[in-house]
């Protein structure tokens, strides 16, 4: 059963294509991996799933439900983290928190649930404008997380992170489809990150979608189009490369 | 979500600035007593009347432009660190988010009126005759000068909201304020310009009754407040 | 690198701020009231001013009181707006320039931005005089070397109250603070102007000199005459105090 599912999403900027006929198959209860190199349209793409920009044409439907009709009844169950942490300098880390957790009407105690999720419990009385960018990332994802939404949008969440922020970020990513049964869409450059958490992955260069599917399959599509499978990076680079070249011949 | 905003205009300077605006206002009756008049205080005459047409100008210039600072900082604190973004991500409504800043403000801007009165009241009974129907005046007015303020605050709003970039939003609130002061109050159209209206006294504008301009503010701000609602989903679809 | 090169620098930062604009559109509002009302300009009994010197001078008197001072107040938080967003400010201050300079610096983009608000005044005055003209057949148009001339003691006389504006953002950490207290500051020259002190306050100089004017075209008003002393040293040193104090605690707060 697909819990996000896309119709030819497509936006242009004027005559420029961020995203361009994407056609997504997310199944529920998985993490799904979006992989593409920067630019390639993954924010984009998040951003008309939440309906912070509108899609210049085609559809797509998250818990059977459309937008813009069920705007408010979509973003209900989601929880979200777009390019960058978004947040109020002048609040502190748990002013921040309870903002959201009013807004979505949860009780007080999922604060600090979240903040102890993303380890700010210690500085949650600082103000949001004096984090480090890890912490701030932190927060963002904090925010996302408040309330065990149902289905979580993250975009590049582990960028800024420390190696060991890092490492603590995917193995919670990793775990949260068992923990709180949620479906978990996130994007990466780096296809090493995104397999480390990734049931399924989609693969996007210049707005489309080059390749949908597990990693075996990704793996089979390789040997198949004799691109190089012993490193994982290497086949990432290879399509996007192989991409890149076609689109050039056409020009 | 009343309760919110207030919380999200925490150690922006916003309640601070209200509160130093009110006290400002306060005073200026009782400095212009103290300091300037040169009136007779022993005839028998209405002290709200000399005290407003001497003062009110004044008065209402610096609480218009409290308005537009406070609106204009609102929003700047929604768009800066992108809190925005975060809030339309959540299964609230802009036109919520809105209307509770409208709140907000207007509801701080009472108490202001209050400090207001204060002031025009302390200045009336210590230098003037005794003048029986005072509370009842003050009343009157503070509500009337409420009344006719309502659009200049969802006006000053709706421009912070439009316009991301506080220096614009800035810029055409002041050119608006000037706009107002240069407009005739002769004229019941001119007076209607949403921040010419709190400049009008209840006994001091001859253009129209002030229950007409009391009409005119409700339906402005009705009127406003509609446009802002499509003004919303308008942005949506650009966006 | 060289003062006059940092002031290039400056003065690319406020590109595509629509700043100019803006200031245009202001510039604008200042005029059409006195199209409008352009009746007022010919009744001129009880001061004995000749019509087209008062169509100009009040025009001028709304400029001074308010917009000109407003529009300033809106240009400074520009001005420090586009160096804190995204952190400008800390970018500039790893760069191997004095911060003193810097503020200067940023200082004169104020200067051209309040002598362009003036340039815009002036040029929009001559399109509502010259339509005044054609519309009541006589002619309103003043001579450009007086306008001129007064232009330019309008803008040197403001130059005060800039370096005011321009210590309280470079002071103060919260903005509405700076550009609130400026905005106040502002609007309570009309009472002191008419005080015996006025040359003890920056922000009335302006409208001070414009009212002066006023009373020197106008028969039958007196205005205060302008003293030059002890005038001329006060301004100069609350300038030079106000942008020395400037340069002081330039950056400083981001240093921290
Ligand atoms: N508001 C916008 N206006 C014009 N172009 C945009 C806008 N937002 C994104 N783009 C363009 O769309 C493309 C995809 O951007 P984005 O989705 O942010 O990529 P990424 O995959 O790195 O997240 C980029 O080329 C970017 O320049
Ligand atoms: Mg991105």
């Amino acid at each position: 059963m697909n819990i996000i599912e896309t119709n030819n999403l497509t936006k242009s900027y004027g005559d420029f294509q961020a995203v361009s006929e994407m056609n997504l198959h997310i199944k529920k209860g998985t993490v799904y991996g979006f992989l593409g190199p920067n630019g390639a349209g993954k924010s984009t793409a998040m951003k008309m799933l939440l309906g912070l920009t509108r899609p210049t044409s085609g559809s797509f439907t998250i818990n059977g439900k459309k937008y813009p009709e069920n705007r408010i009844a979509i973003l209900k169950n989601i929880g979200s983290f777009i390019e960058g942490p978004a947040f109020y300098g002048n609040l502190t880390g748990e002013e921040n928190l309870e903002i959201v957790q009013n807004i979505l009407g949860l009780p007080h105690t999922s604060v600090l649930e979240a903040l102890e999720m993303v380890g700010l419990t210690k500085t949650k009385k600082q103000l949001a404008k004096k984090y480090s960018l890890g912490m701030k990332q932190r927060l963002g994802l904090a925010s996302a997380l408040i309330g065990k939404p149902s289905i979580l949008i993250l975009d590049e969440p582990t960028n800024g992170l420390d190696p060991v922020g890092i490492h603590e970020i995917r193995s919670l990513i990793r775990s949260l489809p068992e923990k709180f049964d949620c479906t978990v869409l996130v994007s990466s450059h780096l296809l090493s990150e995104i397999e480390l958490m990734a049931d399924d992955i989609g693969i996007l260069n210049q707005g489309r979608l080059l390749f949908e599917g597990t990693l075996d399959e990704l793996e089979m599509k390789a040997v198949e189009m004799g691109y190089p499978t012993d490193n994982l990076e290497d086949t990432f680079l290879a399509i996007v490369d192989a991409d890149n070249k076609k689109r050039g011949s056409l020009r | 979500m009343l309760t919110m905003e207030w919380k999200k205009s925490k150690r922006t300077g916003f309640i601070p600035s209200f509160l130093g605006g009110a006290l400002l206002t306060g005073l200026i009756p009782i400095l212009y007593m103290a300091f300037i008049s040169e009136i007779d205080t022993n005839l028998d005459i209405n002290p709200l009347h000399v005290l407003l047409d001497a003062n009110w100008q004044m008065m209402a210039m610096l609480k218009v432009s409290l308005i537009v600072v406070g609106a204009c900082l609102l929003y700047y604190v929604e768009s800066s660190d992108n809190a925005l973004q975060k809030m339309q991500s959540l299964p609230i409504k802009d036109e919520n988010l809105f209307f509770a800043k409208f709140l907000l403000i207007s509801l701080i801007y009472l108490g202001v009126l209050v400090m207001e009165a204060i002031g025009l009241g302390f200045s009336s009974v210590f230098w003037f005759l005794e003048y029986p129907d005072l509370p009842m005046e003050l009343v009157k007015n503070i509500g009337y000068m409420f009344m006719l303020s309502l659009p200049a605050i969802v006006l000053a709003l709706l421009i912070a909201s439009f316009f991301t970039n506080i220096w614009i939003a800035l810029g055409l609130g002041m050119i608006g304020i000037f706009l107002a002061t240069q407009l005739s109050n002769q004229n019941v159209i001119l007076a209607s310009f949403p921040f010419n209206l709190p400049f009008q006294t209840m006994h001091g504008t001859d253009a129209a009754a002030p229950d007409t301009l009391i009409w005119v503010a409700l339906i402005e701000t009705v009127v406003l407040l509609v446009i802002q609602k499509v003004s919303v989903s308008m942005r949506r679809y650009f966006r | 690198m060289s003062f006059f090169h940092l002031i290039q620098v400056e003065h690319k930062k406020i590109r595509r701020s629509r700043i100019l604009l803006l200031l245009l559109i202001a510039a604008i509002v200042l005029w059409l009231p006195a199209i409008f009302n352009i009746d007022l300009s010919f009744d001129t009994r009880a001061t004995g001013i000749a019509p087209e010197d008062n169509f100009f001078i009040q025009g001028f008197l709304g400029f001074s009181w308010f917009l000109f001072p407003a529009g300033m107040v809106v240009a400074t938080v520009l001005i420090r707006q586009l160096e804190r967003g995204n952190k400008g400010i800390l970018k500039m201050l790893a760069l191997p320039i004095n911060p003193a300079l810097l503020s200067l610096a940023k200082f004169a983009v104020l200067l051209f931005i309040a002598a362009i608000f003036i340039l815009f005044a002036v040029i929009i005055y001559y399109v509502a005089a010259g339509y005044g003209t054609m519309v009541n057949d006589y002619h309103l148009l003043l001579s450009p070397t007086f306008v001129f001339k007064v232009a330019a003691v309008f803008f040197l006389v403001s130059i005060p109250m800039l370096s005011f504006f321009w210590l309280l953002s470079v002071c103060m950490q919260t903005m509405i603070f700076s550009a609130g207290i400026s905005l106040v500051s502002v609007i309570p020259s009309i009472l002191i102007m008419n005080s015996d002190y006025w040359f003890i306050y920056p922000m009335c100089y302006p409208f001070f000199v414009v009212t002066a004017k006023y009373g020197q075209l106008a028969a039958h008003l007196s205005t205060t005459p302008i003293s030059y002393l002890p005038w001329i040293p006060v301004a100069v040193g609350f300038a030079v105090i106000c942008l020395a104090f400037s340069c002081l605690f330039f950056g400083k707060a981001e240093r921290r």
